[in-house]
């Protein structure tokens, strides 16, 4: 009796003691609030129900061009605020970086480009992107409507810069939209991001 | 190294046209290079790769780290011709911001071997051509493309060509060797445990000069500290660094590292396993509080004051309180201050035990609670003090005589010293007792940072202390104390007896430890040491033969004490790997084995024979008929390890548990029939039933 008492009391310490690192699969995503290009401010909570894609980008960055170029990625935005979910681009360029933008040049960007993705938020501190731990461009994660984090990685199999890649391509993001659409668990959660590193500050 | 290279290239670009195409607005430049002069059909030929890297920016290793990719290349090569597997050299880290990448500044020479078919005749011409893909990156990345392509004479035979060039771009490849290596992750930190072979000692010098890299992605924290320890004992390395959840290591059967020291670099590949963080009953252990520090003390005391109910303690603690008894009611005022020395001896002592093994744990040493009975050596000394206090508690000797009333005079001059002394054999002499019962949680203590830790440890002898100190403190109860007479030295004779079966319990802990021999030198010195004290407590009538005989005992004691070095640990080999019963002993691989390739439930015990707890269960639940018959009956694969002697892969999962003492019982269900995932590991309590082995396992 003694030593179970003094086990759980014991666990209870050692659990206290455990440190976190970055967002974890199947956990609830950390909450974040961030500002757009059109100065409109987001809370991840302020989502709950709805899904919600959270996409790193760059536009300088090839492994972005790739996708952007002939409007591969934006098709899938488009495909998927169709369908109701929310689609959140995230510059996480520091000042003087590669990527960093202005709100009329963001917004100049996406007008040209046709982006179809909800809001595209300046996170130039790189706060969000530290608490997601993004390393990529592109660098993608999905949250459910309960909040859990349910994908995090690559955007697709074809870790490359080749745009020809793109027809062959399986892409993991619109296939875990299509798992939660249909109330299914996410066949593929994790995946190796691939692309140029996030230009955070030195 | 680099450098010379470049210096060799330099000397070679002048008597060798390499192929390659040059655009001067690029980054990266590439050159093909083959080891002979022409291609011998059906004879094996090695083609270098080499970048040449713009200063300041760098292409990738194949694991490239956190971002970025390795070069990549689309062949068009004549038919029957094959283009083997890259062969990478040691990369460099390069950190930037946050992130961390693996690879190339400067220069790199990637080898790799082209199969020349028999079909090709002498005199035709074998073209190698391909279009590479490189990423090339300072702060802001370029991706490129390069048309390379070689052309070589196919010939009956040929000569070796750029001899240098290929003999150092081998040296720079890593070789893999086969070292035991074993990883481990669980939610804060991956860890790496590799055995060095016999006579490796390389990588085992300066260990923290080793840089590695993993070839999987996802489960280490790329940009984090790397921490090497070598331990000369197990000849093991130990690599650290933080967990990167991002993926799932159930993923990853096996995981290879690049290990690179100065010029020489290995690869290294073995099981990859995750531990569960710690799991009660099969449930999740209760949200923190802020009551749980003060709960883990309260519970720290209590052990302490079990600890006075010990065999090997109470004997000890009785004849304080029966010193206390004897004293003449006007020196009881002395009583209150000998509480406080003793009650100081204890917790110092125990204060001085816990940070010595936080000292040395914090060095890298696997130890753990428990520690204390895991060297023989130890194990004989305590077994001495015991059988030595026992033949004094019996009257064999009464040190105040044999020292010609020295000792008298002092417990009378100083009798605080005495009480401080006490205190500090109580809590010697309570060792062997606390490990058994309290290795697992003061082995948890050790795991919390210091000020925790240290705050049980003193906990435990607050506990200890208390009984006495009370007593001291409180003439009311002192009153409750029998009335000295001739029983005192009728008890005081029969507390001898738990002492004596204390030592024997301790000679057979040796015996498992070190056999035969072990036990042989351990008794012995008993001998030896009986011998000594009934010498000295001889007492001849003239003062020069007392003198004598007293400087004779002592030289016994001394010789004695130094003949501990002889009880060492068997080897390894017989005191393991005895298969018997219905269980396996532990060792990691096979562990791993059962675990990822089979779809059997899994048993894991561990154990020590100085554990009491551990023997108990393995009586009453673990090795009755019913439970044997449950595990044969659900195909249970069962492993035991045994803790009894150190023993770094059981040290390190019990770890893995937030464990550092033995017992510990965690069963791994069969794998869920959907997903192909064995559920959490569940740990069991630490007092096992045949009953909570059936709800287990059904």
């Amino acid at each position: 009796m003694f030593k179970k008492f003094f086990l759980t009391a014991l666990a209870v310490v050692s659990l206290s003691g455990a440190a976190m690192a970055g967002p974890v699969v199947g956990q609830p995503a950390p909450d974040f609030s961030g500002t757009d290009t059109m100065g409109t401010t987001h809370k991840l909570s302020d989502f709950k129900g709805k899904t919600v894609v959270l996409e790193w980008t760059n536009p300088e960055c090839p492994y972005v061009v790739k996708h952007y170029h002939g409007g591969n990625m934006q098709k899938f935005q488009k495909a998927a605020t169709d369908e109701g979910v929310v689609w959140l681009r995230v510059i996480s360029s520091a000042p003087g970086k590669q990527g960093h933008s202005t709100p009329d040049a963001a917004n100049t960007y996406a007008k040209t480009n046709n982006v179809a993705a909800t809001a595209t938020l300046l996170d130039e501190t790189g706060t969000i992107g530290k608490m997601y731990d993004a390393k990529t461009t592109p660098h993608m994660f999905i949250v459910n409507a309960e909040g859990t984090l349910v994908y995090a990685g690559a955007i697709d199999d074809k870790p490359s810069t080749d745009e020809a890649d793109n027809a062959s391509a399986s892409n993991y993001v619109s296939a875990a939209l299509a798992n939660i659409k249909a109330g299914e668990a996410v066949a593929t959660p994790e995946t190796k991001p691939y692309g140029c590193s996030v230009k955070y500050a030195d | 190294m680099f450098r010379t290279l470049l210096i060799i290239f330099a000397l070679l670009l002048a008597s060798l046209s390499p192929a390659s195409a040059q655009d001067t607005s690029q980054k990266t430049m590439l050159r093909l290079y083959t080891d002979k002069t022409a291609a011998v059909p059906g004879e094996p030929l090695r083609l270098a790769i080499e970048q040449v890297v713009t200063e300041g920016w760098h292409t990738y290793w194949v694991n490239p780290g956190d971002s970025g990719e390795p070069m990549k290349i689309k062949w068009d090569l004549p038919s029957g011709v094959k283009i083997g597997e890259f062969m990478w050299p040691a990369p460099s880290r390069i950190p930037y911001g946050p992130l961390m990448n693996f690879g190339y500044h400067d220069h790199a020479v990637i080898l790799t071997d082209v199969t020349v078919p028999a079909s090709l005749a002498a005199g035709d011409t074998l073209s190698i051509k391909g279009k590479a893909n490189i990423l090339v990156c300072d702060e802001i990345c370029i991706p490129e493309t390069h048309d390379i392509a070689l052309d070589l004479p196919v010939a009956e035979s040929a000569s070796p060509a750029n001899e240098d060039l290929f003999k150092a771009a081998a040296s720079a490849i890593p070789q893999p060797v086969d070292w035991g290596t074993m990883s481990e992750v669980d939610a804060n930190e991956a860890r790496i445990r590799i055995t060095l072979p016999e006579g490796e000692d390389f990588f085992s010098r300066n260990s923290e000069d080793i840089v590695w890299f993993p070839y999987e992605w996802g489960y280490i924290l790329n940009p984090s500290d790397q921490s090497a320890t070598y331990e000369q004992s197990t000849h093991t390395l130990t690599l650290r660094q933080l967990r990167d959840e991002s993926r799932n290591v159930s993923d990853i059967k096996e995981a290879a590292y690049l290990l690179v020291k100065n010029d020489r670099a290995v690869i290294v590949s073995g099981k990859i396993s995750k531990l569960a963080s710690p799991v009660m009953g099969g449930q999740k252990a209760m949200p923190e509080t802020d009551a749980s520090l003060s709960v883990i003390l309260l519970f720290a005391f209590i052990g302490g004051l079990i600890l006075n109910l010990m065999p090997c303690v109470f004997p000890v603690l009785s004849m304080k309180a029966l010193h206390l008894v004897s004293l003449p009611q006007s020196e009881r005022s002395h009583a209150q201050m000998s509480g406080v020395m003793y009650a100081a001896g204890v917790i110092i002592m125990f204060l001085a035990l816990g940070a010595a093994l936080y000292a040395v744990r914090a060095a890298g040493e696997q130890l753990g609670w428990g520690f204390q009975l895991q060297n023989p050596a130890v194990v004989a000394g305590i077994a001495w003090l015991l059988f030595v206090t026992g033949l004094n508690l019996a009257g064999v000797f009464d040190l105040r005589v044999a020292f010609g009333g020295e000792v008298l005079l002092a417990e009378k001059h100083h009798p605080l010293v005495t009480s401080f002394g006490t205190g500090v054999l109580a809590t010697l002499v309570a060792t062997p007792c606390s490990a058994p019962f309290m290795a697992t949680a003061l082995g948890a203590a050790l795991v919390q940072p210091m000020p925790i830790a240290l705050s049980i440890f003193a906990m435990v002898g607050v506990g200890l202390a208390f009984p006495y100190a009370v007593l001291c403190f409180v003439p009311a109860l002192q009153k409750l104390l029998p009335r000295p007479g001739a029983w005192m030295e009728t008890f005081r004779q029969a507390l001898a007896f738990p002492m004596f079966a204390s030592a024997v319990w301790l000679v057979w802990v040796i015996a498992q430890q070190g056999g035969p021999e072990a036990v042989g030198w351990t008794l012995a010195g008993m001998v030896t040491l009986a011998f000594a004290i009934w010498l000295v407590d001889r007492q001849p009538k003239t003062a020069g033969a007392r003198r004598v005989v007293t400087v004779l005992g002592v030289i016994l004691i001394i010789l004695t004490l130094a003949g501990l070095q002889l009880v060492v640990p068997k080897g390894e080999s017989d005191a393991r790997h005895e298969v018997t019963d219905n269980y396996k002993p532990f060792d990691p691989e096979s562990f791993d084995h059962a675990l990822n390739d089979t779809k059997n439930p899994v048993f894991v015990n561990m154990t020590a024979s100085w554990c009491i707890t551990c023997l108990v269960n393995e009586k009453v639940a673990l090795g009755t008929p019913e439970v044997k018959d449950l595990f044969k009956t659900q195909a249970v694969t069962y492993f035991k390890g045994d803790w009894t002697n150190k023993d770094p892969s059981i040290t390190a999962y019990l770890q893995g548990y937030g464990r550092s003492g033995v017992p510990i019982y965690v069963y791994y269900a069969a794998p869920d029939a959907a997903t192909g995932k064995r559920p959490e590991p569940v740990v069991l309590p630490q007092i096992l039933t045949p009953e909570i082995m059936f709800e287990t396992i059904k």
